[in-house]
């Protein structure tokens, strides 16, 4: 075991050799590396950490926007639940309306087709009533009932007369007056001559002629056309214009509509 | 059989210089490991291959170590320092295993070279960091009549390092030889592996006395 000073300074030059070349291709860019490395990680770190928080920040805007659309939402369905209910009650209103409408209106309809079928009732009942007294009155009618009403026609002559000239144009130049007599049993020549002259008693400047004819429909009695108007004196012509007044009678219509008690 | 001396052969002779097997296997253990590095260096990316991930490792582990023994100073201020020993001490301790080359650290000229460079740095940076009046000051700390005793631990402990080193390889390459000479070419092997074993051991106790060493050198008085 012998000391060599060369084999000692080389062995110490050779560590300082090492030393530099391990310096520059293993410490130093392992060392950079590594730094970079856990640059990196912090780098990731911190931006994690950003986003994390911004995460959050995110997440309590949402929340807030969550809590603010909640708001807006109750808002809105307390005020859409308020227009319904009005919206009903006005339905409600009007439906109410409408169905007391409908109902005045059936009512209505029901109170005309009430008024129209007893109308018809009484009118049928009038009708039946008057076939009645009409079959009944040929029945018993007679000649001498017809004299008698023919007599009796004599006391309206004056009327006659008087509704004959209303009823005359103004402007006729004639003085001729034709009447058309229809009678139930035959008057004769003789009879109608005597009308006739009682009726130019009541006009003087007029001449009434006259034609007969015979008519059993009119039961007894006599009807007299002058011009268009018919002044009739027959039972039938009666019983018609009381069937008439009996359809146009409310209080007789109204009786004719209710059952009579008792029967 | 493999010759065993204590003495290195001279090599090559340039004028006065001597150049012994010693630093010639230290040259090619040199080149391996520049080599070893270059390849790793152009390798080396932020997202670490597997030999990438063993040398951060290594170098973290280094750094730890550093921090523990140092925990004020910066360790990038000794960890080259450290970690060429480690590495060189490491690879020549094991370079005796391969045929044809001796284990350099078995040459009791490079464990003192070692030996001597470790008392270097131990002062370096002690006088870099307290200053070359109080690097010398802690000398006579707590007391003048230490100095001496101071002097002759310096002396010893360079000593002591440098042939426990030697020893350590020395015996266990000569262990090996003789076994190899009385047993036969396999009976060794298990020798080989724990010759392995001790010169990592013997590369970190080497590195790890060092850094206590430059500690104790840098060390501030309380």
């Amino acid at each position: 075991m012998t000391f060599n000073i060369w084999t000692f300074s080389f062995q110490v030059i050779n560590f300082i050799v090492l030393l530099l070349i391990l310096r520059r291709l293993l410490y130093r860019p392992v060392k950079e590396i590594i730094a970079k490395r856990r640059d990196a990680a912090q780098k990731t770190l911190e931006d994690a950490g950003r986003m994390r928080q911004e995460a959050l920040e995110m997440k309590e805007a949402q929340k807030r926007e969550t809590e603010k659309l909640s708001e807006i939402k109750t808002e809105f369905m307390e005020k859409m639940r308020s227009e319904a209910e009005e919206e009903r009650k006005k339905l409600l209103l009007a439906a109410e309306k409408s169905a007391q409408a409908a109902a005045e209106k059936e009512r209505a309809l029901l109170n005309a087709e009430k008024s129209r079928a007893e109308e018809e009732v009484r009118k049928r009942a009038v009708r039946i009533v008057t076939a009645m007294a009409s079959n009944l009155l040929s029945d018993i009618s007679s000649e001498s009932l017809h004299k008698s009403i023919w007599q009796n026609l004599f006391r309206e002559a004056g009327s006659i007369v008087s509704r004959i000239l209303n009823i005359r144009k103004p402007s006729s130049a004639s003085s001729e007056i034709a009447l058309a007599i229809r009678t139930a049993w035959p008057i004769g020549e003789t009879e109608i001559g005597r009308l006739l002259n009682a009726l130019e008693s009541f006009a003087p400047d007029m001449k009434f002629t006259a034609g007969e004819i015979e008519d059993k429909a009119l039961i007894a009695g006599v009807s007299i056309k002058a011009y268009d108007t018919v002044f009739d004196f027959s039972l039938a012509g009666q019983l018609e214009a009381l069937a008439t007044k009996l359809e146009t009678d409310e209080t007789v219509g109204r009786l004719a509509g209710q059952p009579a008690a008792g029967s | 059989m493999k010759n065993i001396g204590i003495s290195p052969e001279a090599f090559i002779k340039i004028g006065p210089a001597v150049i012994t097997n010693t630093v010639l296997t230290t040259w090619l253990v040199m080149t391996v490991i520049a080599v070893a590095c270059w390849f790793a260096k152009r390798r080396l990316s932020l997202r670490p291959s597997g030999f990438q991930e063993i040398l951060e490792a290594g170098l973290i582990a280094i750094e730890n170590t550093v921090r523990d023994v140092l925990p004020d100073a910066d360790p990038w201020l000794v960890i080259p320092v450290i970690g060429t020993l480690w590495i060189l001490i490491g690879v020549s301790n094991l370079a005796g295993l391969v045929p044809g080359l001796n284990t350099p650290t078995a040459d009791i000229n490079t464990t003192f070279a070692f030996a001597v460079l470790s008392f270097s740095m131990a002062h370096f940076f002690g006088i870099k960091t307290l200053g070359f009046k109080g690097y010398l000051r802690h000398y006579t700390r707590p007391s003048w009549v230490l100095l001496p005793f101071h002097i002759i631990a310096e002396a010893t402990r360079t000593v002591a390092l440098a042939v426990r080193l030697f020893g350590n390889m020395l015996s266990g390459e000569m262990t090996a030889a003789i076994i190899l000479g009385i047993a036969g070419l396999l009976v060794p092997i298990p020798f080989a592996l724990l010759h392995i074993v001790i010169g990592i051991i013997q590369a970190y106790i080497f590195g790890i006395l060092t850094l206590v060493f430059i500690a104790g050198g840098i060390q501030k008085e309380v």
